[in-house]
């Protein structure tokens, strides 16, 4: 369990969390956040539904750590763009497996990372450009920064 | 009848195959990366009001070549 705190986040802004084998990572919804256990936070998992989601604030403090990333060198509007590209997968199923090129099939880490490589934003956040990107991989790139931390 | 046996065993070995290299991508992607760990990063601060300090938006500077690298590449040219 962390105490992170939400009251920073923006539209746009990555959260990632550790303590799991994989940990878990989501896009932060502004327009939606009301409280910690309103959905506001766009993701891929296989519980309660499987596919593209939202998720509660509270889910995220679930986990020992939590990261709030925020993706330098962008504007508001590409991280707006960016979360909308999330938003847009709503419903899609989750594939752990699925490769970065694909754009119907998502895990966590992937939507996120896919919302800024595929929108105006075009920054490609896996830290080590692996096969798959890790929520880590986000924790670990240069184009983003940790703002927030708890654990 | 053998022939669709021995097709069925042979599409069942791919299939194993396939499921077992995407297996080892998963474990290499994670060895590449330091036992998933995070690397040492520093927490930077956001404004109060959400905003982003302007200097977090800094451009990037440009990168130049090492001159070394350009000494390499002629080196490699002419021997090519």
């Amino acid at each position: 369990m962390n105490y992170m705190s939400f009251a920073l986040f923006d539209t746009g802004d990555i959260i990632v969390t550790q303590g799991t084998a994989t940990g878990h990572a989501g896009e932060w919804d502004a327009s939606k956040y009301n409280g910690l256990d309103v959905k506001c936070i766009w993701s891929a998992n296989t519980q309660p539904v499987d596919g593209v989601q939202l998720e509660t604030p509270r889910k995220y403090r679930g986990y020992d750590e939590a990261y709030g990333l925020l993706v330098l060198g962008t504007t508001s509007t590409q991280r707006t763009a960016a979360k909308n590209y999330c938003a847009a997968q709503n419903g899609e199923p989750y594939s752990v497996t699925s490769l970065k090129s694909n754009q119907s099939a998502w895990y966590c880490s992937k939507l996120g990372w896919a919302s800024y490589n595929y929108t105006a934003a075009n920054k490609d956040l896996d830290g080590n450009g692996g096969l798959y990107v890790w929520p880590i991989d986000l924790v670990n790139d240069n184009d983003t920064a940790i703002f927030v931390y708890s654990n | 009848m053998k022939k669709s046996r021995i097709t069925i065993v042979m599409l069942i070995c791919l299939g194993l195959l396939m499921q077992a290299s995407i297996a080892m991508a998963v474990v290499n992607d994670v060895d590449t990366q330091g036992d998933v760990r995070k690397e040492q990063k520093d927490i930077k601060h956001r404004n109060k009001d959400g905003t982003v300090p302007d200097k977090w938006n800094l451009p990037k500077p440009e990168v130049v070549p090492h001159p070394m690298c350009h000494q390499k590449a002629r080196v490699v040219t002419e021997m090519a």
